[in-house]
């Protein structure tokens, strides 16, 4: 067992060294993205909680609780959520396990790692999270570093308990799970828990900011009692966040301690049990996926799309898209959180709608729309080309490169920019904002979802890679990383240039004063220019890089 | 000391379903050291399976397998020790290097760290991996990747081989290299179970052969005897005979 232990060692060390300058780039651009990362969410932590906990002591304290409790709880449900699909993949018919099975390493000690790496793939992301959190907690009531250090345990014992229950529940789906593919369980886990998610969005309004300025007594009171009545104070994280609140044992209750202790006694319990049934379990899980009932050609169909390639290959990409889960679940989960993503805007507490925070909404909003543009385009148009594969030098040779590329191009902007349309629109429009804002929310939306675009398919044609099937690693390798600080690059500049008008509109708008909306004109003549500067160089290069690849 | 048993593989009735579907139906075969068996037949015919079953990859409803005269279900640890498996697919630690996957795979059969290192240069002389076995096996081609793997599946020297597809991706010197190797294990009171398409292969290397077709054994036994009952010389035809009779 200590040999596989080694491997799994060997393999992390031997990931990290850079052989390259793509290694080094991509390794680069993760040490810089993840300490950016790290560093802000561990400065607006303290900054909030500093500021709470400043301004009044009491109520400070119960929110930083509260918020602290909240950040725990969706901690453990993630964690429950990915270790169920983590544990699909790590446990059954792997082809590493596949070979392990042939050899005479125990079950035990198959079960044994791979619990563990499940852990690990279902913890990480989830970690660097909440390092900062715990991090801005410890600051903020100046705690010791053995407070620290405790915390870090709790949150692994807490990782622990959540990652038994993943791995419990797909044990016992496992007769489901097998029966279906991969992508599809993925798709119904999401589904799942974004239905989840939204029972309690919709059933729970948002109240811990809800505390109005001028509140009378019994309102502030109400306050404070509301913050304390926690949703999931007896998951293992309620109780975590419970112990590392109270700096004294002797403030916990010993019920709760209890409560947690049992919690680890019947995962361990657990996690033996399973242990010892998993040879069982691996040997009888054989994928008996049913194949797909006949599908009838939608090639051509329109019979009039058949005369026109261009038609067909988007028809192709459409299809194929289409009946792949891991392509349609990933969007349906993009969809979601962007429907969520609005309706709490919409839904926003009452301090935020005033008009000085409407405005500043509307244009944080324009940002993050433009940003979720970008994050979209980066995993799902950059890996358009790569995903031609081995079916490229067919392509190649049927059909003309300019006209493939403009298929591609015109395609993405259209799927894109409506995208960014309905997001920004539809959120203004809610905010009831005036009208030459939404007029220039619109126009900027329009020029940045073709200016992304056109970066976006342009880095896949200049830095393809056919040999990926996975478009998830198409777009998190070399190519997708340099397209992705591109299009933030761009969207950084655009949102520059509009800050400046926008700010002046802002001021005249609270000082009264007339305001020219030639200033906003120019803001997007300088974006549009920009564009199409950018649109001339990478379309150029994009499409001679599609004409010289020798297939 | 786990005492020397005599080398033979014994399948009794196996049967083995998906869902509804009938992979390998009531399966029976003898084999005894120093045996070439090729196994061949159609794609879907349940040659893999039945190899999976074998491995212990694989539960089945009904029927046994004996590994050295021993119930392989009972012992499962004893008869996977007895055994090396190379897959359709080569599966590779990428991030490591052929000698380094090679010595886990002997330490993971209980080898000593001297046993693995001469077995490791044995096989890297004889298969001709030495130039690039401490290169990432990533780096490597279908036909260097499946020349470790084989090595892998001989270095804790098994009794029994279960090699599905040996010569898929194989450029002719590779292919010349394995099949000698195959000979060379079979004099050495071994048994080499070796699931192919490739039919020249089972005809020159093969003292036994068992044709499948839609999970069932259609024929087993010799080449030789296999001719004489058809009336035909090329065991292309008569494989194409056999299967069609079974459509």
């Amino acid at each position: 067992m200590t040999e596989i232990i080694r491997i799994r060692f060997k393999t992390f060390y031997r990931s990290l060294i850079v052989s390259d300058f793509r290694s080094f780039i991509r390794l680069l651009s993760y040490i810089c993205v993840m300490s950016v990362f790290l560093y802000f969410n561990y400065s607006i932590f303290l900054k909030i909680f500093t500021y709470l906990v400043k301004s009044d002591s009491e109520i400070g304290y119960s929110i930083t609780k509260r918020i602290s409790s909240i950040m725990f709880s969706s901690f453990f449900i993630m964690l429950l959520m990915s270790s169920i699909v983590t544990s699909i993949t790590t446990f059954f018919r792997t082809p590493e396990l596949e070979y392990l099975f042939t050899t005479p390493l125990s079950p035990k000690k198959i079960f044994f790692i791979k619990f563990y790496e499940n852990g690990v793939f279902a913890s990480w992301a989830i970690l660097i999270v909440s390092i900062p959190l715990m991090l801005a907690i410890s600051r903020t009531f100046k705690f010791t570093l053995s407070f620290t250090f405790i915390s870090l345990l709790l949150f692994f014992v807490m990782v622990f308990i959540a990652v038994f229950i993943g791995v419990f529940a797909s044990f016992l789906f496992s007769g489901f799970f097998k029966k279906h593919s991969t992508g599809k369980i993925v798709a119904i886990v999401a589904a799942s828990a974004l239905l989840l998610f939204a029972v309690i969005f919709f059933m729970k309004s948002s109240d811990i900011f809800n505390l109005p300025r001028d509140a009378n007594l019994f309102e502030v009171e109400k306050f404070i009692s509301s913050l304390e009545v926690e949703q999931f104070r007896n998951l293992p994280s309620g109780i975590i966040i419970e112990m590392m609140f109270s700096s004294e044992l002797n403030r916990m209750k010993l019920a709760r301690i209890i409560l947690l202790a049992l919690y680890v006694v019947v995962s361990l319990a657990g996690t033996l049990f399973l242990m010892k049934s998993y040879d069982k379990k691996y040997l009888s899980y054989e994928k008996t996926v049913k194949r797909s009932s006949r599908l009838k050609n939608m090639m051509g169909y329109p019979t009039v799309l058949r005369r026109s390639k261009i038609a067909l290959l988007i028809q192709k990409d459409m299809l194929v898209f289409l009946r792949d889960p891991s392509q349609w679940g990933q969007s349906v989960t993009f969809l979601f959180l962007l429907l969520f993503y609005g309706i709490s805007v919409v839904r926003s507490p009452i301090y935020f709608r005033s008009p000085f925070y409407t405005y500043i909404l509307a244009f944080a909003n324009l940002g993050f729309s433009t940003y979720i543009m970008a994050t979209l385009s980066v995993r799902f148009v950059f890996p358009l080309i790569s995903l031609e594969g081995k079916t490229f030098p067919l392509i190649k040779s049927s059909i003309n490169m300019r006209d493939y590329f403009n298929a591609k191009l015109a395609f993405n902007f259209i799927v894109i920019s409506v995208l960014g349309q309905i997001l920004v629109v539809g959120t203004n429009a809610f905010l009831s904002i005036d009208r030459i804002v939404v007029l220039v929310s619109m126009a900027v939306t329009l020029i940045v979802s073709f200016g992304i675009t056109v970066i976006n398919t342009s880095m896949g044609a200049i830095l393809p890679d056919f040999n990926e099937t996975n478009p998830s690693k198409i777009a998190s390798g070399f190519g997708g990383i340099v397209s992705a600080i591109a299009s933030l690059a761009y969207i950084g500049l655009c949102l520059g240039i509009m800050s400046n008008p926008t700010k002046t509109y802002f001021e005249y708008a609270f000082k009264r004063i007339e305001f020219s909306n030639i200033y906003f004109l120019y803001g997007v003549a300088a974006v549009f220019v920009m564009t199409g500067a950018i649109f001339a160089v990478l379309y150029s290069l994009g499409l001679n890089a599609l004409k010289k690849r020798s297939v | 000391m786990e005492e020397k048993r005599k080398t033979s593989l014994k399948i009794e009735n196996l049967t083995k379903t998906y869902g509804k579907t009938t992979a390998v139906n009531d399966l029976s075969l003898d084999l005894k050291g120093g045996d070439i068996f090729g196994f061949i037949g159609p794609n879907g015919a349940g040659k893999t399976t039945t190899i999976k079953c074998i491995a212990g990859l694989l539960n089945f409803e009904k029927g046994g397998i004996q590994i050295n005269e021993r119930d392989s279900a009972l012992y499962p640890d004893i008869s996977k020790k007895r055994m090396g498996y190379v897959p359709d697919s080569p599966f590779l630690y990428d991030k490591l290097t052929g000698r380094e996957f090679l010595y886990f795979v002997g330490r993971i059969y209980g080898m000593k760290e001297s046993d693995v290192e001469r077995e490791i240069d044995f096989y890297s002389k004889i298969m001709e991996f030495s130039d690039y076995m401490d290169s990432r096996t990533e780096e490597y081609s279908h036909g260097m990747k499946q020349r470790i793997v084989i090595a892998s599946a001989f270095i804790h020297n098994p009794d029994i081989l279960l090699v599905d597809e040996p010569m898929v991706g194989l450029d002719p010197k590779s292919g010349k290299i394995v099949k000698d190797l195959f000979v060379n294990v079979a004099r050495e009171d071994r048994i080499l179970f070796v699931s192919t398409h490739t039919l020249s292969l089972a005809e020159e290397m093969c003292n036994k052969i068992g044709i499948m077709d839609k999970g069932n054994l259609v024929y087993f036994g010799s080449i030789g005897d296999l001719k004489d009952k058809i009336k035909k010389n090329n065991l292309e035809e008569i494989f194409l005979e056999i299967t069609k009779s079974n459509d």
